[in-house]
């Protein structure tokens, strides 16, 4: 069946990026693509910070607005395992219902394109494997003026097309496809704490002592960021001692906003190249709990070296 | 954080079932010894059951076959037992206490019989200190045995699961993960916890710990016998894990 728009024939996602220099540059792709979606009675959905979903808001004429969607951007785009999961679960909704398309334009909050940018970068490339079995049509906006230039390759490298103020959709010449763009691990900066010794290195610990060490540097944090810090720290040395090699040595840094583990084993790593991204019920591979753990962070890396493999785990503000 | 062999609160009325792995014979009568103090103290009528046990503080030990007789099924088992309080009762005892070395009549039924009698010490004045010869038991044995009393000594079997004290409903009290993931399996199978109106209620106030395995595994179980755990705990982290891993068979009441 033909879809709207520009998809027309397009089997699956189409995913495409927006970067704008201005708010008029934005409204000028958003509101022909919502209003479009409105009038061909597609699910369309809005997610974005509030200043933005504002901006979209007043630009609406009367009779599109009511059938758009508002999402909180900031919520959807807390963790990416959890947008991933989010996402899904509406999509699935609403080709339950029978959209023949689903619209949604979201733009990942400026904080995410600090410390953190690489696992969005992750989400962007592997989001275009978990949302094509359904028949979406997404922007991504991305604001020129305050996106750093690394974001924007890797923007570029992770969505197939943009989409201009002038209309016109045009692929990236750089874009890699997921398997590809995840499969290559560049390296993940240091967390700052990490400059100095860890307050406490377990060697083969069982994964209760690993647990129970996590109280011992916690600064002070809410007490679920620390609980959902346990959970990780549990799937990942179970993960480490089940799967990787020996030895398995965790390490635990803490300052007053945050704590930071790291659990390095002699192996190199999962092969899954969307690991984490995914739930995968395949014990075989510590699929499940390295998903679980990406829902339970609020930042997890991953580095290979001669050494090994290393996760670190973040709880609190890891920026 | 509770460790594994620190029993589990029980009311006055309600007896103690633990588990003592030994490897040294003299490190066993010794806590035997202390077992009976406390017991003797606590006004109850107090037994040794063993064979080759010599005696221990005045009291003579019985042959294992005279209150373990062969070919007795697990519910006549607890039955002997059940007598055998009531008429420590009757005698003006405040209940029974008993020791005994049960390393003979190690087998996997056996399991199933010591998780019935720890469900009638759940609810009745019945103690047991359960000593086995850890030289000689199957590991895994062992740590069926030892999971399935409110405390035990045996490392590496991180939970406890037992009856609950006064209702008898199925408790989970210390750490599920990983580590003791087999013996859960077979420690429920042993179990056959009662299924009520399509519910397999779980207490797990106790519980310090739960992953997503344990919660897997939980499910698992309780859909196999067309029910829906519940597990009634505090621990924000199973409702948050169940509500992440969408499984069929298992729901979390938060208290």
């Amino acid at each position: 069946m033909t879809r709207s728009g520009a998809p027309g024939d397009h089997v699956g996602y189409f995913h495409e990026a927006v970067c704008y220099d201005t708010d008029d540059e934005l409204l000028a792709v958003l509101l022909p693509f919502l209003t479009g979606g409105v009038d061909e009675k597609e699910p369309t959905v809005v997610s974005l910070g509030p200043e933005k979903a504002d901006l979209v808001r007043r630009a609406l004429p009367a009779g599109v607005l009511p059938g758009v969607t508002f999402m909180t951007g900031g919520s959807v785009y807390a963790r990416p395992a959890a947008a991933i999961r989010a996402y899904r679960e509406l999509m699935a909704g609403y080709v339950a219902e029978g959209a023949a398309q689903i619209r949604i334009v979201g733009e990942i909050p400026r904080p995410s394109f600090g410390a953190t940018w690489h696992w969005w970068a992750r989400y962007e490339s592997a989001i275009n494997h978990a949302y094509d079995e359904f028949p979406l049509w997404s922007l991504c906006a991305y604001d020129s003026r305050i996106t750093p230039s690394a974001v924007l390759a890797d923007v570029a490298r992770t969505h197939p097309r943009s989409l201009h103020a002038d209309g016109s959709h045009r692929p990236s010449d750089t874009y890699a496809s997921p398997e590809s763009f995840l499969a290559a691990w560049p390296p993940v900066a240091p967390d700052v704490l990490q400059s100095g010794p860890p307050l406490i290195t377990l060697v083969d610990p069982t994964a209760s002592r690993a647990r129970g060490a996590v109280s011992l540097v916690d600064p002070g944090l809410p007490t679920d960021e620390v609980d959902e810090l346990v959970i990780a720290v549990s799937e990942v040395v179970t993960n480490a001692l089940r799967h990787g090699l020996p030895p398995v040595r965790v390490c635990y840094w803490s300052g007053p906003d945050r704590i930071v583990v790291s659990v390095t084993d002699g192996g190199t790593g999962p092969t899954d190249p969307f690991a984490g991204l995914f739930p995968s019920r395949d014990s075989v591979t510590g699929g499940l709990g390295l998903w679980i753990t990406h829902q339970s962070c609020n930042y997890v890396a991953f580095s290979r070296d001669d050494s090994g493999f290393t996760l670190r785990l973040t709880a609190g503000n890891p920026l | 954080m509770r460790a594994a062999g620190l029993p589990v609160a029980r009311p006055a009325s309600a007896g103690r079932h633990l588990c003592w792995a030994y490897a040294d014979r003299a490190d066993f009568l010794a806590t035997a010894r202390r077992f009976f103090t406390e017991g003797r103290a606590a006004g109850a009528a107090l037994r040794l059951v063993g064979d080759d046990l010599p005696d221990i503080d005045g009291v003579r030990p019985e042959p294992l076959g005279s209150s373990f007789p062969p070919g007795a099924d697990p519910a006549a088992q607890v039955e002997i037992w059940a007598s055998a309080t009531v008429a420590a009762l009757a005698d003006g005892y405040t209940g029974l206490w008993v020791v005994g070395d049960a390393t003979p009549l190690v087998s996997p039924a056996f399991v199933a019989y010591e998780h019935l009698i720890d469900r009638f010490t759940a609810q009745h004045p019945l103690s047991g200190l359960c000593a086995y010869d850890r030289r000689v038991v199957d590991p895994a044995l062992l740590a069926d045995l030892a999971c399935v009393h409110a405390g035990h000594n045996v490392p590496g079997v991180p939970f406890r699961l037992h009856a609950a004290a006064g209702t008898g409903h199925l408790a989970l009290s210390g750490e599920l993960d990983a580590t003791g993931a087999a013996t859960l399996v077979r420690a429920l199978e042993w179990a056959a916890p009662a299924v009520v109106d399509g519910e397999l209620v779980v207490e797990a106030g106790s519980l310090d710990f739960v992953d997503h395995r344990s919660l897997l595994q939980l499910a698992s179980y309780a859909r196999g016998r067309g029910a829906t755990a519940v597990l009634r705990t505090p621990l924000p982290a199973a409702a948050r894990l169940v509500e992440l891993l969408r499984v069929p068979g298992i729901r979390v009441e938060a208290r």
